[in-house]
């Protein structure tokens, strides 16, 4: 039995008939959720945008493997989680140090509210991603799924091809080394609260 | 020093996952250990960090930008495809080729020889009639050879009829599929 939206399953049947329309319907659906999660494991917005491009082709040429019976959009997400840990593995392999600090990230996005706003949201979205690049992709991969996209331990396993107590794992080993940097940072958490309080 | 136990109880409680009385453990350990306290109040406030954590969206071009890639990929499959129609278009002119230009070269020579003499004619087509019969018995001798050896190993004939599927597979899926992919590479 299907548990997704029928307006989704009819642009997914749509383009499987080949009307690319309806597949920018689900790219225009999903665009923000499979950009983020790019973004949060990416660290960068370039390469989140490049990713996010081949996630989407990859579900377009693959849609006829696209069961029903899931949610379009975990499916998505799963097609484009693999696609950042594979990114991340190239690079750890290639010429990025995950100890490296990030390059600035300057929005030229025009479609913020407010520059004061925007600002305050950059700032935000920098200290938690400073976080997250603590972690390895893996463990990443897994908090962004629970946190961002409010997943069960059940189907984040499905998105990452792994079981629930390993999910369960990675998350408790997670926050703990989250936790743990903050110790480290500043025994007494004095120094890592300014920054959480900024949050 | 909160142990393996106690740990695991902080980050269940994170996740809302304790039962009351596992609650009430972890409670009155958080109420002896002022470490074990202040540790549980950091994983509080990095569960609260992500939970709180702002959502990215995604640059107004990004959705144009993977329909005209995906135009793109349309395009480059395009000649590909025709090109491979092309080629097949050329194969089969060249084997069209292959069996009919004998044939006419051999009509045309019947004709002359017809218009030289009718005896020439009659021994030409005798020589034709006795190529054919030499190149069928190699035929029927062949076809015997292979019977003998598939007589010998079976095994063959299940091989080549078990490859038939597997090619189909190939052709039909797979090698539209791989096309595919190449051309988002």
């Amino acid at each position: 039995m299907s548990v997704e939206d029928p307006i989704i399953l009819r642009w997914v049947e749509e383009t499987l008939d080949g009307n690319q329309d309806a597949f920018a319907e689900l790219v225009n659906t999903y665009q923000n959720a499979v950009y983020n999660l790019c973004y949060r494991m990416l660290g960068e917005r370039t390469e989140a945008e490049d990713a996010t491009q081949e996630a989407f082709l990859r579900a377009f040429l693959n849609m006829d493997r696209y069961d029903p019976a899931r949610s379009f959009k975990t499916w998505v997400l799963s097609i484009a989680s693999n696609h950042c840990i594979d990114r991340l593995r190239k690079r750890r392999l290639t010429w990025l140090s995950l100890e490296e600090p990030l390059p600035p990230n300057i929005n030229l996005r025009s479609d913020e509210p407010e520059p004061e706003q925007a600002a305050i949201h950059d700032e935000r979205s920098q200290a938690v991603q400073a976080l997250l690049n603590n972690l390895s992709t893996e463990y990443r991969a897994a908090v962004i799924l629970r946190y961002w996209y409010d997943y069960s331990y059940a189907e984040i396993a499905d998105i990452l091809d792994t079981t629930e107590s390993a999910i369960k794992s990675r998350l408790f080993r997670a926050r703990q080394a989250l936790a743990d940097r903050i110790d480290t940072q500043s025994p007494n958490g004095t120094l890592a609260r300014p920054l959480l309080e900024s949050l | 020093m909160a142990n393996e136990r106690q740990r695991r109880l902080m980050q269940q409680a994170l996740d809302e996952q304790l039962a009351p009385d596992e609650q009430a453990e972890l409670r009155r350990h958080l109420d002896s250990s002022v470490r074990d306290a202040q540790a549980y109040q950091r994983l509080q406030e990095v569960d609260a960090t992500l939970r709180t954590a702002p959502h990215e969206r995604a640059p107004h071009r990004l959705a144009a930008t993977i329909m005209a890639r995906l135009a793109e990929m349309a395009e480059r499959m395009d000649p590909r495809l025709s090109r491979i129609s092309g080629l097949a278009l050329a194969v089969g002119l060249a084997l069209v080729g292959a069996v009919m230009i004998p044939i006419f070269v051999l009509a045309g020579w019947l004709l002359l020889t017809a218009i030289a003499s009718g005896a020439g004619l009659v021994a030409a087509i005798e020589r034709i009639v006795g190529l054919l019969a030499i190149m069928m018995g190699l035929a029927e001798n062949m076809l015997h050879q292979l019977q003998a050896f598939l007589s010998a190993h079976p095994e063959l004939l299940a091989i080549m009829i078990g490859l038939i599927p597997v090619s189909m597979f190939w052709l039909l899926w797979y090698a539209p599929r791989k096309r595919a992919s190449d051309a988002v590479s």
